[in-house]
């Protein structure tokens, strides 16, 4: 286990910026999640931690060891794959135990490690089959048991989940949780799912266009976020985002943004803010109905409870508590408070 | 006008199967006729009579191992295919890996150096690579036919293996640099093992090429004993050349060897072949 610390770490391909002057300090058995759309530089990232792509500029420490000219080999990290990249042509056990033996692992420590590995993840009645016997969550539990065998300092895991249904995914990421906490091994996760973020990560690390926008605890983000990039990204459905005066605030070239969770139906209470929209497409979700408004050019999204059911084509007024609104500057599109 | 469209497809597939069965004769009728005719007397052959060994004699296979001693240079055939594949496949391994794999100056500009060796005539090798074999005290040496075909498809198993190489995904060996492997190891525990189909296409196609080889066998090897079976057969004609079953049995022998070749690895030959075809 050990810390993990970016220091204005850049990385250009043929001269655009991939990552740009990245910080980021990671505790020693956090579990930070990085996320992003696809193209912000979290893989980048990553890889320049596991050392598959070199650094332009800057310093990345493991504890307090500079590994910028380390092989990857040697920053004892496991990393584990979009794809899982296991060996087709090896057996579950020879996946496992093809690290242990590369780092000269004495034979009978190999063996408790690999079958250690095999019992925590289940994996024991495979160990004689190779990858393509196996089904993708079978799979990205070998994956996952290549990378705990070693007893890294860190875990770098890449999409991990990406490849798996609905389901399985849900599972996997609770038994990727327990596990990192039962092991208390620093983890950074990459992912384009703001859901994945928010459900798994002590803390997050939202980037875009190869910069770091902000970094915080989950609810920091979904309460806080620090500037519009953020505010859309995390949360789903996205934050409302329109023009303050569409409210009828007084805060010329700002954004006012609202969570749809935080809008009512009616007039509301003192110190709310309201407005009428039509009602365009009602999603009805059982406990909940999601109502698409439109006010005047924008388009805004409500989560209401599922009684009285509002009707497509209807207008109606809705508010919301000032002291919910944040509002972004128009021009730099960070945050500037709140509208209370 | 259905019944006119069924008419027309009907003798559209008849004119395809047709002209598919008659490139099928052309191209095994002669081998059929080699091989059932190897069984004939030498009387039979020359009379035109059946097609079919009328009675069957074993006796041209028996010649051809008493008489030319085939037994010589089927042995010298197996160890100039056998050494010239190990080298071609091992040469062009360990450039294609590079080449296809790593990113370093000079690589695309290697890739086409390789590559544009194929497109050399081979008649135009004949004088550089006798004098070359001559300066090097290798002609007529078994070691020197065999560096030789090394060198000689050493493009073509670039060319294929690259091909394979390229379609192999990469997380598979930064997995493996993770775990500590080096470069040798991943190359020969992971690369390598997954390389296998492109490996076998090159072996079999290479193997067959110099097992069949003729031309630069009979210009680099003059003694007997270095002799290869397609030089062996040819002057086996000039000078034999009334024991016609003899050759056919010798020319029998000298092809079943590709052919088992060929047929045991075509699964491996087709899938490398294709490699990069499609994802």
């Amino acid at each position: 286990m050990a810390s993990i610390t970016y220091e204005h770490v850049t990385k250009r391909f043929d001269e655009s910026p991939a990552v740009d002057d990245l910080n980021i300090e990671v505790a020693d058995g956090e579990f930070l999640v990085l996320v992003g759309p696809s193209g912000c530089g979290k893989t980048t990232a990553l890889r320049m931690l596991a050392g598959l792509e070199e650094i332009t500029s800057g310093r990345i420490l493991i504890g307090d060891r500079v590994v910028n000219n380390v092989a990857p080999g040697a920053r004892n990290v496991a990393m584990v794959f979009q794809s899982y990249a296991l060996y087709p042509h090896m057996t579950v056990y020879d996946n496992l135990a093809f690290s242990l033996r590369n780092f000269d692992v004495p034979k009978p420590e190999i063996e408790r490690r690999v079958q250690e590995a095999a019992k925590v993840l289940e994996l024991g009645e495979y160990l004689k089959r190779k990858p393509k016997q196996l089904s993708g969550g079978q799979r990205q539990r070998v994956a996952l048991g290549r990378a705990i065998v070693r007893e890294p300092s860190a875990f770098l895991m890449d999409e991990p989940l990406s490849n798996l249904d609905a389901a399985l995914r849900v599972q996997t990421r609770a038994e990727i949780l327990k596990l990192q906490q039962r092991l208390d091994t620093t983890t950074i996760y990459v992912t384009h799912d703001q859901v994945e973020a928010m459900t798994m990560g002590d803390r997050i690390a939202v980037m875009s266009r190869g910069v770091l926008q902000q970094i915080g605890s989950p609810e920091e983000l979904y309460t806080r976020p620090a500037n519009t990039f953020v505010a859309k990204f995390i949360g789903s459905p996205a934050m409302n985002l329109l023009p303050s005066r569409e409210l009828g605030l007084e805060s010329a070239g700002q954004l006012a943004g609202f969570r749809p969770e935080h809008v009512e139906l009616g007039n509301g209470r003192t110190g709310s803010a309201h407005y009428q929209a039509n009602v365009e497409v009602v999603e009805y979700l059982g406990d909940e109905q999601l109502a698409h408004l439109r006010l005047g050019d924008h388009d805004i999204v409500v989560k209401l409870p599922v009684e009285p059911r509002l009707q497509a084509g209807s207008q109606k007024t809705f508010s919301v508590p000032l002291h919910k609104v944040l509002l972004f500057d128009e021009t730099t599109t960070h945050a500037v408070g709140t509208a209370a | 006008m259905i019944a006119r469209r069924l008419v027309t497809r009907t003798m559209s597939a008849g004119a395809y199967y047709g002209f598919l069965a008659f490139v099928m004769i052309a191209a095994l009728g002669p081998i059929v006729w080699i091989m059932v005719s190897s069984f004939k007397t030498n009387p039979q052959i020359l009379s035109n009579g059946s097609f079919l060994p009328h009675p069957a004699t074993a006796a041209g296979y028996r010649n051809v191992f008493t008489e030319v001693h085939l037994q010589t240079a089927l042995v010298n055939t197996f160890i100039y295919a056998a050494g010239g594949t190990a080298g071609a496949v091992l040469a062009g391994f360990l450039a294609a890996y590079p080449t296809s794999r790593l990113t370093f100056p000079g690589r695309h500009l290697m890739t086409v150096v390789f590559s544009v060796a194929l497109a050399v005539p081979i008649v135009g090798l004949i004088v550089p690579e006798f004098f070359i074999e001559k300066d090097l005290g290798l002609f007529d040496s078994k070691l020197g036919l065999i560096l030789f075909y090394a060198a000689m498809f050493f493009p073509l198993s670039f060319v294929i293996q690259r091909a394979f190489l390229v379609s192999l995904p990469f997380e598979i060996e930064e997995a493996a640099m993770l775990d500590g492997a080096g470069y040798f190891k991943i190359l020969g525990r992971v690369v390598a093992p997954l390389a296998v189909p492109g490996l076998a296409t090159v072996a079999v196609l290479v193997f067959i090429f110099i097992w069949n080889e003729y031309f630069f066998a009979q210009l680099l090897t003059i003694s007997f004993g270095n002799l290869n079976i397609q030089v062996t057969l040819a002057e086996f004609r000039s000078a034999f050349q009334r024991d016609t079953t003899a050759q056919l049995a010798g020319t029998t022998i000298a092809m079943l060897v590709p052919i088992t070749a060929f047929l045991g690895l075509q699964r491996y030959v087709i899938a490398g072949l294709t490699a990069g075809s499609s994802r």
